[in-house]
């Protein structure tokens, strides 16, 4: 790889072994993929924001920034926490040294906005941008959806490139790593856009596939893309006629494409929980990724003046969140028994479900993934689920 | 004594029983679960969507065809790397972003790795049985089959 003389000075210790190190894991990340040089971030945003109990490499490692008096060259937002903040399982177990995680990073100079939807309030890149972002979900939005560049990349990795301000040019940085792999034909009449997302990831696995015309709106894509990065491992998609860099299927194939996929609505039906298990969830659960405000009143209007069933929690953007206060919806749904949280819901509810063996529902395809008994339903179900619909 | 040689993607050389497998494997859903945080069980799968939960992958070679899911792959593999509690070895398809990762981290920074080499595993899997021992050497791609346990 070729390093400017300012960047090999760091690598060879200027500016203390701390950074010398986080430059090194750059220089070695990039050259695993021939990547020619390092380039410049326009903003960082980092993964790990919760103090899991079972590991301890990556917060050694921070500290040891810290104690460096290391801070981040470029805005640097934030994932969520773990939510459940006086609870002793988090307390004295899963999450006890979560303050001291949030201190050491607040130390680092990051912004606590404390959101996996960073992109659509507090770290909104622009068409063309280049980032060094992790997060799965943010990652295949911003590439997707907003045009931006961002490779995949790793927890502590992340803090690497907020603290040199660069990342190793390779993938998804490059035009020619952004074209259409897969044509995915959709032939469905019920569209499901986060039970989609889990086949297209399940189908696709870690190529970029572009999508049959459908009019997703922000909300649909931001879960879609979750989904294809939990069950997959797509840091880019295209949807025919939508999203910025696939005005038609000639700009992002050369030709007809080399495979061809389609996905009926028998297969996304499948992601789908069967009937008890939806009537024997003992929580309803939405927001993973984190509702938006828009989210949170389309899915809000089916509990004003109504009482949940069961337990049903609303996963909101803390900055949405303060939005959403200011509004009456947010009185209904308190009155209406919704627990409105800001937190992580896989963090949260990894714990409050583990000693009870619980099964949920949830609408979200990343969700289903990652929680263990979380079944998948959808949209009607969940409400059906939580009593608000028929 | 049977020899397929593959791209190197990570240095080191390291040897064990073959774990394979043609389902990719997300690190995250698989080694981030409550029961994960009791240290002989910090390496066995958890993640139900995959044929291998339950498994431990403590000293195997694994073939995978791909790693998919969370950012968090890192996490779970420089602990695993650093305190060789994790696999001798990776043989993948395709090394992902995540997958190198989580192995550089502990490289540059413990001075631990473990080698990865790229290989069409559905051949290896067609050819070698799961438990027979393998040695991997991530500098020149070799992967060698040292027999039958």
């Amino acid at each position: 790889m070729h390093l400017t003389g300012e960047q090999q000075a760091v690598l060879d210790g200027a500016e203390g072994p701390e950074l010398a190190s986080a430059m090194k894991t750059l220089v070695r990340y990039g050259e695993t993929f021939d990547a020619p040089r390092l380039v410049p971030i326009k903003s960082a945003h980092l993964t790990g924001s919760l103090a899991i109990a079972s590991f301890s490499g990556y917060y050694e490692l921070l500290d040891r920034l810290v104690r460096a008096g290391i801070r981040v060259k470029v805005r640097t937002t934030l994932n969520p926490r773990p939510g459940y903040d006086y609870s002793m399982q988090n307390r004295l177990v899963a999450f006890r040294r979560q303050k001291q995680h949030e201190d050491r990073l607040a130390r680092l100079g990051v912004t606590p906005n404390y959101s996996c939807v960073s992109y659509m309030s507090a770290n909104v890149p622009e068409f063309g941008d280049v980032l060094g972002w992790a997060e799965s979900s943010a990652v295949i939005y911003a590439n997707s959806v907003i045009g931006a560049r961002t490779n995949r990349n790793s927890i502590m990795v992340d803090v690497c490139m907020a603290v040199t301000g660069l990342t190793p040019e390779f993938g998804l940085l490059y035009d020619r790593n952004r074209r259409g792999q897969v044509l995915v034909r959709l032939d469905i009449e019920d569209m499901d856009a986060a039970a989609l997302g889990f086949v297209v990831g399940q189908r696709v696995v870690d190529r970029v596939p572009v999508l049959t015309h459908y009019p997703f709106d922000n909300v649909e894509l931001k879960n879609l893309g979750a989904a294809m990065a939990a069950s997959g491992a797509i840091g880019m998609f295209h949807v025919d006629g939508l999203t910025p860099e696939c005005p038609s299927l000639d700009s992002v194939f050369d030709g007809e494409p080399a495979e061809t996929v389609t996905i009926t609505q028998t297969e996304i039906d499948a992601v789908r929980d069967g009937r008890p298990n939806q009537d024997r969830a003992g929580m309803v659960i939405f927001g993973c990724p984190q509702m938006t405000l828009d989210e949170v009143k389309h899915v809000g209007q089916y509990f004003v003046g109504k009482k949940v069933r069961k337990p049903t929690l609303f996963h909101i953007v803390p900055h949405d969140y303060e939005e959403l206060r200011k509004l009456p919806l947010h009185d209904e749904l308190v009155a209406a028994g919704v627990e409105l949280h800001t937190h992580c819901p896989l963090a949260g509810l990894t714990v409050r479900l583990s000693p009870r063996r619980q099964q949920v529902l949830t609408n979200s395809g990343k969700l289903h993934y990652y929680l263990r008994g979380a079944g998948y339903g959808n949209l009607d179900e969940t409400l059906a689920a939580a009593g608000v619909k028929a | 004594m049977t020899c397929f040689t593959g791209r190197p993607v990570l240095r080191g050389r390291g040897a064990g029983p073959l774990l394979s497998t043609d389902q990719p494997v997300n690190f995250t859903a698989a080694f981030t679960k409550v029961l994960n945080i009791v240290p002989r069980w910090r390496a066995e799968v958890r993640d139900r969507h995959h044929p291998w939960f339950r498994t431990n992958i403590a000293g195997k070679v694994l073939a995978v065809p791909a790693c998919i899911g969370s950012t968090h792959t890192g996490l779970v593999l420089l602990d695993l790397v650093r305190l060789k509690a994790g696999p001798a070895a990776i043989i993948v398809d395709r090394a992902d972003t995540l997958l190198v990762s989580g192995i550089v981290l502990s490289e540059v920074w413990y001075d631990r790795s473990v080698p990865v080499v790229e290989y069409p595993t559905g051949e290896i899997r067609g050819l070698l049985s799961d438990g027979d021992m393998i040695e991997v050497d991530g500098d020149t791609g070799t992967i060698t089959h040292l027999g039958h346990p």
